[in-house]
């Protein structure tokens, strides 16, 4: 292990007045970004990615890694407080953090939320970090071929875990590659659906495609009244640190339910596609079932704010593992950090064990600190908390809509795009209406140019026995048991309901 | 009329059929193999897809305030991005935050104002004067620049 890498890089991080600095920037905006319901962390990545052109990689990397990563502890906020949930993970946390909330806990909830987000959020990135040394060996051994199988699982993955809109969901990620084969073809040459447009040549850019596919859709479901909020009685009532602090020492408390729902998390955000909501579910199950008082969840149990919370900070590590090595982003977040990253000229993919460890270990630093940091920052700002009930988030669709346009624009510095991105827009605004599920295409672009690259190449060098090589195999393996493993999910599911209609 | 769930997946069928159509005609053979390894795929379960919404008989209706919204949005965001390909950034961006501002959220003439300056501080001293940034000019404004 690179220990002297490892540490040397956490102490420039914390000794590096720049870097903390952003931090200090990005964390209470991901946090705010997080609590605003109908918002969510994605917009505050969005807003943020004008801003991180000109940057040094690791500079704009860390700014949008710590954003990205203390989405969540806010988006817990409003699950407490008001019993609506920031952001699609944070719905678990309603359960017993509002009715705590009811019973006049809200303090205890939402330090049983910071601290098990903090705790969670470093434990996924220690995590991360302990799995490097055994990870090294693996990423290096695979070749184009293994790349290309790697991409189409991603897809498949995330096509197959997204709900019951399976040909929806494959269909959107076909379409996504699509969308990567505009350009000139990488073998021939030749211009590919250009259709006579030069800017068209380098392909239509990972970030106006993301862009397009989550902020347009999600200001234009807000402005037309689709994301409007009741905040209810909860609102604008002021809470003590001490009632807080007496939620962090819950955390501690269950420090076993802790470690274990951290490490769950992690490995369920190492799954691509599987993150999120699965996480904080699968933990919340975890603490009802390995309660010896089950029949007090879902009326105020602080373990059932714990378990969910660090299982929805914790997989962001996890979840780093398959962007930094495979360049297969892990939810779509993931992939607006992706796009963001390659935009930054940080290349993602195995070469960076090799080439970038620097980079790797400050990322997995800036991780657990931004956790810290935004645990001690929400800590502070506990009394008003409350107040986040008279924030309009309807104010802040013009400037999301300019900075959607500018990161469109500054992505490839072409003016075309916002013609483009409007298109891109009102398609993925169509998605959003009739549930089209929107992960796989943006990771369909993603990886469409790794995916046709590694093809070429493997192709080049083996023929198609490039199918026949072991790993390749296992692979394979992989992608069919992903896609049988649909089939009989659905199966089930329906047999189920079948019984209950009976 | 026809519904947006039929339209949406008519949509797909209609970009993966000419996809795979436009590979097949105009692209050369090395050029081809991977748009049709990806469209032929894609033509079939986007017209699965587009049969199952056609024989769906039931629909959520939507209200049509929100209808209403959908469209009223969806013409800001191409003001938005026209009058920015227009006047460029400096100066579309607040003009269009303003116009937003005070005709969709019916804002008070301060915040209007405030919105406005906001967004042209940010362009102008932390894009154009703090990174550095050459911002997208418009196609009007460089007609007026006397050199």
């Amino acid at each position: 292990m690179h220990l002297d890498v490892a540490f040397g890089t956490l102490f420039n991080l914390l000794t590096d007045p720049y870097l903390i600095g952003l931090m200090l920037i990005a964390v209470p905006l991901g946090a705010f970004f997080g609590a605003m319901p109908g918002l969510g962390g994605k917009l505050g990545v969005v807003l943020l990615i004008p801003f991180v052109f000109g940057m040094e990689p690791i500079a704009g990397a860390v700014l949008l890694l710590a954003m990205h990563s203390v989405v969540h502890t806010g988006g817990s906020i409003p699950s407490i407080l008001f019993g609506i949930p920031g952001d699609g993970t944070s719905t678990a946390v309603v359960l017993d953090g509002y009715e705590m909330t009811r019973n006049g806990e809200g303090g205890r909830a939402l330090g049983a939320s910071f601290g098990a987000s903090g705790i969670g959020g470093v434990l996924g990135a220690v995590f991360l970090g302990m799995l490097l040394p055994v990870l090294e060996p693996i990423v290096l051994a695979f070749s184009p071929a293994e790349f290309f199988l790697l991409a189409i699982l991603g897809i498949t993955f995330i096509a197959t875990l997204s709900g019951k809109n399976v040909v929806k969901g494959l269909v959107l990620g076909l379409l996504g590659l699509m969308v990567a084969f505009v350009g000139l073809d990488p073998s021939t040459g030749g211009p590919r659906y250009t259709f006579g447009h030069l800017f068209l040549w380098d392909g239509i850019d990972i970030i106006t495609a993301v862009l397009a596919m989550y902020a347009i859709p999600e200001m234009i479901a807000l402005g037309s009244g689709q994301g409007a909020v009741d905040y209810g009685d909860g609102a604008s009532k002021r809470y003590k640190i001490s009632e807080v602090w007496g939620g962090i020492m819950d955390v501690f408390r269950h420090w076993k339910l802790t470690l274990r729902t951290s490490l769950i998390g992690a490995v369920i955000g190492l799954i691509p596609g599987l993150g999120g909501d699965a996480a904080s579910w699968i933990c919340y199950g975890h603490a009802v079932q390995s309660s010896k008082t089950p029949e007090r969840f879902g009326k105020g149990a602080v373990e059932g704010v714990i378990a969910p919370e660090t299982a929805n900070n914790s997989k962001e590590g996890g979840a780093l593992l398959p962007t930094l090595f495979f360049a297969v982003p892990g939810s779509s977040g993931m992939a607006l950090l992706l796009g963001a990253f390659l935009m930054l000229g940080i290349q993602p993919g195995p070469t960076i064990v090799t080439e970038n460890l620097d980079l790797v270990w400050t990322l997995i630093w800036a991780l657990a600190v931004a956790n810290v940091l935004c645990v001690v920052i929400l800590v502070a700002l506990t009394p008003w908390l409350g107040s986040l009930a008279n924030v309009r988030p309807p104010l802040l669709i013009p400037f999301v809509l300019v900075f959607a346009l500018l990161g469109s624009y500054l992505s490839s510095a072409a003016w075309e795009n916002l013609i483009l991105i409007f298109f891109l827009g009102c398609l993925g605004y169509m998605c959003r209406r009739h549930s089209w599920p929107r992960p796989p295409f943006v990771i369909g672009v993603v990886l469409g140019p790794v995916a046709e690259d590694s093809l070429h190449k493997a192709l080049a060098l083996w023929g198609p026995s490039f199918f026949l090589r072991p790993l390749s195999l296992i692979l394979i393996a992989m992608i069919i048991g992903s896609i049988v493993f649909y089939v009989w999910r659905t199966r089930r599911e329906n047999a189920l309901e079948g019984i209950g209609h009976d | 009329m026809i519904e947006g769930r039929i339209v949406t997946a008519g949509l797909m069928f209609a970009i993966f059929t000419s996809a795979v159509g436009i590979a097949l005609i105009y692209f050369p053979e090395g050029a081809r193999m991977l748009p049709l390894v990806v469209g032929i795929p894609g033509v079939f379960l986007s017209a699965i897809q587009l049969v199952s919404e056609l024989r769906r008989k039931e629909s959520k209706e939507i209200s049509p305030e929100v209808r209403a919204g959908e469209i009223k949005m969806i013409i800001w965001f191409f003001s938005f991005a026209s009058t920015i390909i227009f006047l460029g950034f400096t100066y579309g961006s607040p003009v269009m935050i303003a116009a937003y501002l005070h005709l969709a959220a019916k804002e008070k003439w301060y915040t209007v104002l405030i919105g406005a300056a906001l967004a042209w501080s940010v362009l102008e001293f932390v894009f154009t004067r703090g990174i550095g940034i050459v911002l997208y000019e418009g196609i009007i404004p460089p007609m007026f620049v006397v050199y």
